[in-house]
């Protein structure tokens, strides 16, 4: 149902190739440090022109300007902090002792009026390579609205610098531009169409009239030395011409109709960085025109010049998406492949020069001005007043290289331009001019995140949610960023490699990943019903089941949802959250009898599954070993205790700490009193025994936990061995078998009780018990280790044989049959685990008798535990499995064993019984690894457990003897040997675990992550973030799928506060007595219950049961109609008694409306389905409890039945 | 098919012929030297063959009879293209029939063509309309230097004249024409000329109106008779409403004005409205700041801006009446 689509789109970047990537990644640097190197060179000069801004033009000293605003002319000169002061008219100086000095306004006294206001400015450019009579630097240009064309003469004497002026155009000149090359020529361009150029040298009439169709709004003069007569034009529409101006009108070299999309307000001409181009043969001198326009695009045009073919490309060679309309288009000195642009947003459409303040208002109105200014000043915070100047890389078309922060700090920008390659002059709409140092431009590029995501929420019930993401990866030198000190360009051409220039390609996202997540409905696929079912089905842990019960009712719904892998992390997750900490070691001592009974079918079942691998020897060992586990239990059961001290401190599961309490342990005495060996020894039968039979095969296999569960099988068998005190309950166990092997009768059982108990009460061990178990306590909480096979054979066997002996002592002659087959059992294990003790363990004394029954059962199991690592595994689970048997065998204390036999025997088959029967048992049994092994066996236990409570104390008791024993027999290392194989295990299944849940969280299993982050988030090493997030994700799918009851249900008890508030907000309900009407207030505590229920207005309660006539505080039944109603148990009560009566069909027509059942719980209630009841359908009701004859409940009759019943 | 005159009185007297398609030179009825302009349609989704040799031969006819004659190209249905399309296809019409002029003959490289992309789904044929009347006004200079100053005297960014009834801007400030900005004054345009009628004017009283230092005696608008009342309805492309003008020729004195913000936000800007003619409306983006607090100035700078628009418009009259 999902699919996942990732698509890889990866393009080389031309101007960087690969290949060199990493050899020319040491010669890149930051363009911002390159230059200018002194202080800070931000200045500004308030004021400059009048408000509404200006244009700038430079001068070719390239330390002053003229900066022309409406009606004002001022000429500026930017000075380093060195240079000496002149005294100028108004100065300013910047932070870093850079200076502005300006001059007086011009443009007073020249007598103009502001019809002349000036429009654009030049500077007229003294002569280079031409030998001129004129030389023009001293004269500067300006052009006026009403089409005048002035003269400014700096030289002339006094404040009078107007020249003359000169008139030809009928309306505003939009654009003036001087040829740097041919210093007497001059072009403009205005709204009437028409571009004239002039000669300075005689201004009294233009030379040529060239006529556009439309308003021209931009023009430039050539810079080219090849061609320096002429001129490029854009139009008000959107065309570009150029032309070559000594044709006049038939001199139209290119035309680009529609090069925008709206009027093209900028122009700029770079001439030639391509004749440096070392790559770029003929001496072709490339140049390019670049063009901007109030449709928010630049582009960049290739104008070839080679030979006398020269055009421009009817296609941009780069262009450029600006956010805002361009007002300005400038090369950046120095960087040939560089731009900086001018917003023309802030100006609405207005030309700018123009913007803000009339000549009155300036004059007039200070006031209004400080105002107006102000308020261009609060916009400054905003940020949103004014685009900064921007300056871009042509190769990189959709983001600025660096955008000039301090240009926006005065408003908008109405003209710039580059004072060198790191300093800009601005002129701001307030006034303001400004140098600018480029040093402190910032890179937009690092504010926009590489990765994104979008999500697609499905459509009012459809679930689809399609995710899609892209994700680019971000490096260091990146295209536009890959500047090169002018130190190092000579490395370039020793590497010949060619620096980036103009005509590079444009820049190609290299190496973006792209996927989308195409998720199919949850609904309509099966697996959606999965997912519902199970949605429906999963517990969680808070209702007050311990948590291995949870996963076994998970399990259950797995399997039954049919999703085995689910089924396989559920009783994974079940069998580690089993305590393999001895139960004796807990707080209850006394259970043995059940222990007892519960061993001997631990006995048959747990047999089998240990002696899995060895079956064949398990029938020989078993004889053999009998005898030894005799000898074992008690000694085993020392050495068990004592290993168990050890191996707590180690085991590393939270679970077994639960259990640990070591405090509580049973007294020693207790055990005595209960037969402990028995005990002790049954109890890990039983769980290891029903396990293996039927479900562990497939589930062990399948999933990375199942080590576990064969360990378990085999840990039963291995804690034959290692554990004296299991020898004990086996010997009893299998004494019990042998009497009656098939079914064991309950005199059997009494029987096997008894010796149990006789055993129990000779045993030596109970002194060592005390001793152990105090020691135990110590460690309690550690969880047991169950590495017993990991200890060396030689230490075993003198356990072994102390076990013998102890068990010899206890139990006596009837014994020895269940214990030998255990044993056997148990060595097999250690047989494969390399150990050759099997002839020791036949050796031993331990009686034969129970050979048999072990044989049959390993015969069954050996399939499991033929593996190797199976053995150790039981090792660990051995431990638990210890638990387990003691908690059976306190069950089965109390009744007799063949009772309990049947009971485990009926629980096998069945798995379906509920584990809720096993409210605190549950736990114990929980803890064994045996629930892992299969459902049914889980159940069974618990059932077991259930039962048997009162008898585990003493089972564990007698565990923990036994346990002491073998812990004690064990040497130090052995010890460790045994707990750190232990901790291993363990550690393994819970990384395997989550490893899954990983798996699961990629695969967008948000059920499973939620679930098993509610019931295990600790031991998952879910963090409670990540949790959270699950459960949230969780329960929206559940939402959204409208399975509302389920989403409650884990808000409920998912113990996320973030969660379970959700359910707190707007849920008061407010109520009114409906008799007076007026509101109930609670006022009193919320402990006094009932105050819903009674009106303190009318002194009496809410509601009456017309009933039972008492005040009714609970659940409710109310008919809506005729306001009679009661309790709810009253009602149902009363209309389950008595059948429904028909209803008259003229009632029932109009009966629809008037008849309304409610149902308040939910429980009596069935909605009315029938009201839309036609004709041909007889409603059925109940008249009304209090008499009144209106039909408080109706139905369609004939499905009465059906719906009541439900 | 036949070809359909409609009269449009905005600053000037227009006659508009809606001619078929398949007129040509001959069959127009009229000599070519009777017209100023001439606006060719092309649907953009059409075959281009046709249309634009029909195009080429009406401007060489155009060239040999009446070499000043305006020509826009007017490329209609522009709606029906993505915006990429549109301009290509725009940009193809418009070569095509330069190289189609071009193989006529060279001289007719220069020959000053405009084209146009207009659709009746926004306000760009209106747009367009404006830019062929712009062609036409004698007075557009003097109009335009009105609005600039008018413009630079209240910090306007933007001012445009509208003519009410057909809401064809006649003239506007230098400033380039921001479609978002012409488009919002030709709602705004629209909107009032809906509403207007629903207002009247309780004073009959020109003393009263806040309109009274009028230096220059205003003599009634006489002239103007022909216009709101004549419901002229173009048929074919130019959607001109005809609602009659808000203000009733017999109360020259009472010249509605109206104004709304645009953005809500501190430094924001107000649209305001105000009648200058009978027919000529003043539209002018104004910071709002401006507008708030020196009202008076702007309503001053509106009266002087009025003064000059209506002796234009009258000297126009006049002369149109001389001849």
């Amino acid at each position: 149902m999902q699919s996942t689509v990732p698509r890889r789109a990866s393009t080389l970047n031309s101007a960087v190739p690969l290949s060199l990537v990493g050899y020319t990644a040491e010669l890149y640097s930051d363009s911002r440090k390159y230059g200018y190197q002194g202080p800070v060179r931000n200045v500004r000069l308030h004021r400059a022109t009048t408000n509404g801004g200006g244009t700038i033009a430079k001068s070719d000293d390239g330390l002053r300007c003229v900066v022309a605003g409406r009606e004002s002319l001022r000429i500026l000169r930017l000075s380093d902090p060195e240079d000496v002061m002149n005294n100028d008219y108004k100065a300013s100086i910047g932070r870093g002792g850079h200076r502005i000095e300006a001059s007086r306004n011009i443009w007073d006294g020249s007598g103009l009026k502001i019809d002349s206001a000036i429009t654009d400015v030049a500077w007229c450019h003294g002569s280079k390579q031409l030998q001129i009579v004129q030389c023009f630097n001293n004269k500067i240009l300006t052009s006026a609205r009403n089409g005048d064309l002035i003269m400014w003469d700096l030289n002339k004497a006094g404040n009078a610098k107007y020249e003359r002026k000169t008139k030809f155009h009928i309306r505003s000149i939009h654009k003036l531009s001087c040829s740097t090359i041919v210093p007497y020529y001059c072009v403009t361009g205005s709204a009437d169409g028409d571009m004239r150029v002039w000669d300075l040298r005689d201004m009294s009439k233009s030379i040529i009239k060239i006529h556009h169709p439309t308003s021209v709004r931009s023009l430039v003069f050539s810079p080219c030395l090849s061609h320096p007569l002429q001129a490029v034009v854009g139009l008000d529409n959107g065309s570009i011409y150029r032309w070559d101006l000594q044709m006049g009108q038939r001199g139209q070299l290119d035309r680009l109709p529609v090069a925008h999309a709206g009027p093209i307000l900028a122009l700029d001409w770079c001439n030639t960085p391509g004749s440096s181009n070392v790559g770029d043969n003929i001496g072709a001198d490339r140049s390019w025109i670049v063009s901007g326009g109030l449709d928010h695009t630049v582009k960049v045009w290739d104008l070839t010049t080679s030979g006398t073919s020269v055009h421009i490309a009817h296609q941009p060679t780069y262009t450029l998406h600006p956010s805002f309309p361009v007002r300005r288009v400038l090369w950046r000195p120095e960087f040939p492949s560089e731009i900086a642009l001018v917003s023309n947003e802030d100006f609405g459409g207005g030309s700018g020069s123009e913007l803000l303040a009339s000549p009155r208002l300036q004059f007039a109105t200070p006031a209004f001005i400080n105002a107006s200014s102000s308020v261009t000043k609060d916009k400054e915070p905003k940020g949103n007043g004014a685009d900064a100047v921007e300056i871009w890389d042509v190769r990189r078309g959709w983001i600025a290289k660096w955008t000039v922060e301090a240009s926006s700090s005065e408003g908008g920008v109405t003209d710039a331009i580059f004072r060198d390659s790191h300093a800009l002059w601005v002129q701001h709409a307030s006034g303001t001019f400004a140098q600018v140092d480029l040093r402190r431009s910032v890179r937009p590029i690092d504010a926009i995140p590489r990765v994104a995501l979008a999500w697609n929420v499905g459509v009012d019930g459809d679930t689809d949610g399609t995710l899609a993401f892209v994700s680019d990866r971000r490096t260091r030198w990146e295209v536009p960023y890959d500047d090169m000190s002018p130190d190092k360009r000579h490395i370039l051409l020793e590497r010949k490699l060619k620096p980036k220039c103009l005509g590079d390609k444009p820049r190609m996202p290299v190496l973006q990943t792209m996927g989308t997540y195409v998720r199919g409905g949850l609904r309509n696929t099966e697996s959606g019903g999965l997912f519902e079912h199970l949605a429906r089905k999963y517990l969680i842990e808070s209702d007050g089941r311990n948590r291995a019960a949870v996963c076994k009712v998970n399990t259950e719904a797995s399997i039954q949802g049919g999703s085995v892998h689910a089924a396989q992390v559920w009783l994974l997750l079940g069998s580690l959250l089993t305590d393999v900490i001895p139960e004796y070691i807990r707080p209850s001592p006394h259970s043995e009898k059940n222990h007892q009974i519960v061993v001997h079918l631990t006995h048959s079942n747990s047999a089998p599954a240990a002696i899995p691998t060895i079956g064949t020897r398990s029938g020989s060992h078993a004889s053999g070993s009998a005898s030894k586990p005799a000898s074992h239990r008690a000694a085993s059961s020392d050495s068990v205790s004592k290993m168990i001290q050890q191996t707590r401190p180690t085991p590393t599961s939270p679970l077994s700490h639960r259990d640990g309490s070591p405090t509580t342990k049973p007294p020693p005495n207790s055990r005595n009193l209960t037969p402990t060996s028995s005990t002790s020894s049954s109890p890990r039968h039983i769980p290891t025994s029903l396990p293996p039979a039927p479900a562990l095969p497939p589930s062990a296999i399948m999933t990375p936990a199942t080590p576990r569960r064969p360990s378990v099988l085999i840990s039963t068998a291995a804690q034959g061995q290692g554990h004296a005190r299991r020898p004990s309950v086996y010997n009893r166990a299998s004494a019990a078998h042998s009497e009656s092997p098939s079914t064991p009768s309950i005199s059997v059982s009494d029987r096997s009780l008894r010796h149990v108990g006789e055993g129990a009460l000779d045993d030596s061990d109970s002194s060592d018990g005390s001793e152990n178990c105090v020691v135990v306590s110590a460690d309690a909480q550690d969880s047991h280790s169950e590495n017993e096979r990991d200890v060396p054979p030689d230490i075993r066997r003198p356990i072994m044989l102390k076990s013998r002996s102890l068990s010899m002592g206890r139990t006596g002659p009837a014994h020895p049959s269940p214990l030998s087959r255990l044993a056997g059992q148990r060595w097999t294990e250690d047989e494969d685990d390399g150990g050759k003790e099997h002839e020791d363990n036949e050796a031993s004394p331990s009686p034969g008798s129970t050979d048999t029954d072990g044989e049959g059962h390993s015969g069954r199991d050996s399939e499991c535990s033929t593996r190797p690592q199976k053995v150790r595994v039981k090792a660990a689970s051995v431990t638990k499995t210890r638990l387990r048997k003691n908690s059976t065998a306190k069950r089965l204390k109390s009744r007799t064993r063949s009772a309990t036999v049947a009971v485990l025997a009926a629980s096998l088959p069945s798995p379906a019984q509920s584990a809720s029967e096993s409210s605190h048992l549950v736990k114990q049994a929980s803890h064994s690894s045996i629930r892992t092994v299969t459902a049914g066996s889980v159940r069974e236990q618990e059932q077991s457990t259930g039962l048997i409570h009162h008898d585990e104390d003493a089972s564990r008791a007698d565990a923990e003897s036994d346990d002491y024993q073998a812990w004690r027999g064990m040497t130090e290392s052995r010890r460790r040997a045994v707990m750190e194989e232990e901790a291993q295990l363990r550690e393994a299944a819970w990384h395997a675990l989550r490893e899954a849940v990983e798996e699961f969280a990629e695969a967008g299993d948000v059920q499973m992550c939620a679930m098993l982050a509610l019931i295990a988030a600790k031991e998952l090493g879910i963090s409670q973030r990540r949790g959270l997030q699950f459960l949230e994700a969780y329960i929206e799918l559940l939402t959204r799928l409208r399975l509302h009851t389920c989403a409650a249900y884990l808000r409920k008890c998912g113990d996320f506060e973030d969660v379970s508030n959700t359910t707190k907000l707007e849920t008061i309900i407010y109520t009114a007595c409906g008799r007076c009407r007026k509101p109930i207030l609670l006022s009193r505590a919320r402990t006094v219950t009932g105050a819903h229920a009674f009106c303190t207005t009318c002194k009496s309660a809410v509601v009456k049961c017309s009933i039972c006539h008492l005040p009714v505080r609970t659940l409710l039944f109310q008919c809506s109609v005729c306001t009679h109603g009661g309790h709810q148990e009253c009602y149902r009560r009363y209309h389950m008694g008595r059948p429904m009566v028909d209803i008259p069909t003229s009632l029932s027509a109009r009966g629809r409306s008037l008849i309304r059942e409610r149902d308040d719980d939910g429980e009596e209630g069935e909605e009315v389905t029938c009201s839309e009841s036609r004709g041909e359908r007889t409603l059925a009701g109940h008249p009304c409890a209090a008499g009144c004859g209106h039909y408080c409940w109706a139905t369609v009759g004939g499905h009465l039945g059906a719906e009541e019943a439900s | 098919m036949r070809v359909a005159k409609h009269l449009i009185d905005t600053v000037i007297p227009l006659e508009i012929w809606d001619c078929p398609g398949n007129v040509t030179v001959d069959t127009l009825g009229a000599s070519l030297v009777d017209f100023s302009t001439i606006v060719f349609v092309i649907d953009i989704r059409d075959l281009y063959q046709h249309p634009v040799s029909k195009l080429v031969e009406f401007i060489v006819a155009a060239c040999q009879i009446n070499p000043d004659i305006n020509f826009e190209v007017f490329v209609h249905k522009a709606e029906r293209l993505q915006e990429d399309d549109k301009i290509e296809n725009f940009r193809q019409i418009h070569e095509r029939v330069m190289d189609r002029l071009i193989d006529e003959s060279p001289e007719f490289e220069q020959f000053p063509l405009n084209f146009h992309l207009t659709s009746i789904y926004d306000h760009s044929l209106r747009e367009a309309f404006s830019r062929m009347l712009h062609k036409l006004i004698d007075s557009l200079p003097y109009l335009e230097e009105l609005l600039n100053v008018f413009c630079s005297n209240t910090a306007s960014p933007k001012a445009f004249l509208f003519d009410t009834s057909s809401k064809i801007h006649v003239a506007t400030d230098t400033s380039p024409v921001d479609k978002a900005t012409h488009n919002l004054c030709c709602d705004y345009l629209s909107m009032l000329n809906s509403f207007g009628p629903l207002y009247r004017s309780n004073s009959n009283d020109p003393r009263t109106s806040r309109f009274s230092p009028t230096p220059a005696p205003t003599p009634p608008p006489t002239a103007t008779t022909s216009t709101p009342t004549s419901g002229i309805t173009p048929a074919g492309t130019p959607p001109l409403t005809s609602s009659s003008s808000p203000v009733p020729p017999s109360k020259p004195h009472f010249y509605p004005s109206a104004a709304t913000s645009l953005s809500p936000s501190r430094p924001g800007t107000t649209l305001t409205y105000h009648l200058v003619t009978p027919h000529l409306a003043l539209l002018a983006l104004l910071p709002t700041t401006v507008y708030d607090m020196r009202r008076g100035l702007v309503e001053w700078n509106v009266v002087w801006f009025r003064e000059g628009v209506r002796e234009i418009w009258e000297s126009g009259l006049r002369g149109g009446l001389e001849s």
